[in-house]
């Protein structure tokens, strides 16, 4: 079987994980037009190559962050959202894209970690 | 003697009709809440297996969860002894152990007579605290807590898990949050157990009845028996040290 490295347990089996979706910049929520807010939560940008995805270990309910590569299936690298957040150049910000990947659906839930 | 019955309780176990009719003789726990299943009909012979490859239900056990930023600082002023590492499990003073499951959550369980200071105290604790970011979880429900014993367990687990179980790489003290016959379990290798090999495991309350079976079925090959708890605190002869492991 597939496995997939999850930060907090290493490497698992894929089918313990869930992909919670791309990572992307929530929109104002008092500001977007319905349109925007539409777009943010039902569609993706579903690119041809590299891509930056939420992931759930699902048996300790721990969400992080994983880059993949659509046309090959691998995943290239895994990370905490801490992780993430240092190499965007966000900790502490908590504005602009730090905020964007720390408030989203799945951030809100909690990263456990 | 009146034989004590597990629907006399308010709190039971998820599979006590399975307990019952394998022929558990139940006794009250020390708080009075629920009946455990404390032997079968040979207590000698169930003895000697948790030697060996023993399978117990210790669902109606106190246990309790703690989840937030701030919980080591709460388990630090508690007096719980831990070191801060996800998935390691540690020996509590008073009785049970404390399972660490991210650097945000803990799992504390009670030893097989239900002693537990950890337990109580987080169970004392409010729904939420201001100023401090860490809530209680109430377990003791939601989940299962079936106990494998015994040296046969990477044998009996190596069917059921992906995860590789063996002692050279799950030594004592190891926690795995994973899938357990593709079901969410969390798998706890019992501090100091390196003489006697003892496993709790843990999952969705729901998927109890699944589990035991799939356990049952997995340790049919290696003549493992179903035992009480009365083996596994070595109550009147030589058993495995749960009791002891955990306390």
């Amino acid at each position: 079987m597939k496995l997939m490295r999850c930060p907090l347990n290493g490497e698992r089996n894929i089918s313990e994980f869930v992909c919670g979706g791309e990572v992307k910049a929530m929109p104002d929520p008092d500001k977007a037009s319905d349109a925007d807010w539409g777009r943010y939560l039902f569609f993706e940008d579903n690119p041809d190559g590299e891509i930056v995805e939420w992931w759930l270990h699902a048996p300790s309910s721990y969400w992080f962050i994983a880059r993949r590569d659509t046309r090959t299936e691998a995943v290239l690298e895994t990370m905490t959202v801490q992780e993430w957040r240092e190499r965007q150049g966000t900790v502490g910000s908590g504005q602009a894209q730090g905020q964007s990947a720390d408030s989203q659906a799945h951030g809100a839930q909690g990263t456990n970690g | 003697m009146e034989q004590v019955r597990p629907q006399s309780f308010a709190r039971r176990s998820p599979i006590h009709h399975a307990l019952q009719a394998e022929g558990a003789v139940f006794a009250p726990l020390p708080g009075g809440d629920a009946a455990v299943a404390a032997h079968y009909d040979d207590p000698a012979a169930e003895r000697a297996a948790a030697g060996r490859l023993a399978l117990a239900d210790l669902s109606p056990l106190p246990r309790m969860g703690l989840k937030g930023r701030d919980t080591f600082d709460w388990l630090r002023a508690e007096g719980a002894s831990f070191e801060p590492v996800p998935n390691r499990a540690f020996a509590q003073d008073g009785g049970g152990l404390l399972a660490l499951l991210s650097m945000g959550e803990a799992l504390a369980l009670a030893g097989p007579d239900g002693a537990s200071p950890l337990v109580a105290a987080m169970a004392a604790l409010p729904a939420a605290t201001p100023g401090r970011l860490a809530y209680p979880l109430p377990r003791g429900d939601s989940h299962y807590a079936f106990a494998l014993a015994g040296p046969l367990w990477p044998e009996v687990l190596a069917t059921l898990c992906g995860v590789d179980l063996r002692p050279a790489a799950f030594a004592s003290g190891a926690v795995a949050q994973t899938s357990l016959a593709r079901s969410n379990a969390i798998l706890v290798r019992h501090p100091g157990d390196d003489d006697k090999p003892l496993f709790s495991l843990l999952g969705d309350s729901a998927s109890a009845d699944y589990i035991w079976s799939c356990l049952r079925r997995a340790m049919a090959p290696h003549a493992g028996r179903l035992v009480g708890t009365e083996a596994l605190t070595g109550d009147g002869g030589s058993g495995t040290g749960l009791g002891k492991n955990a306390h």
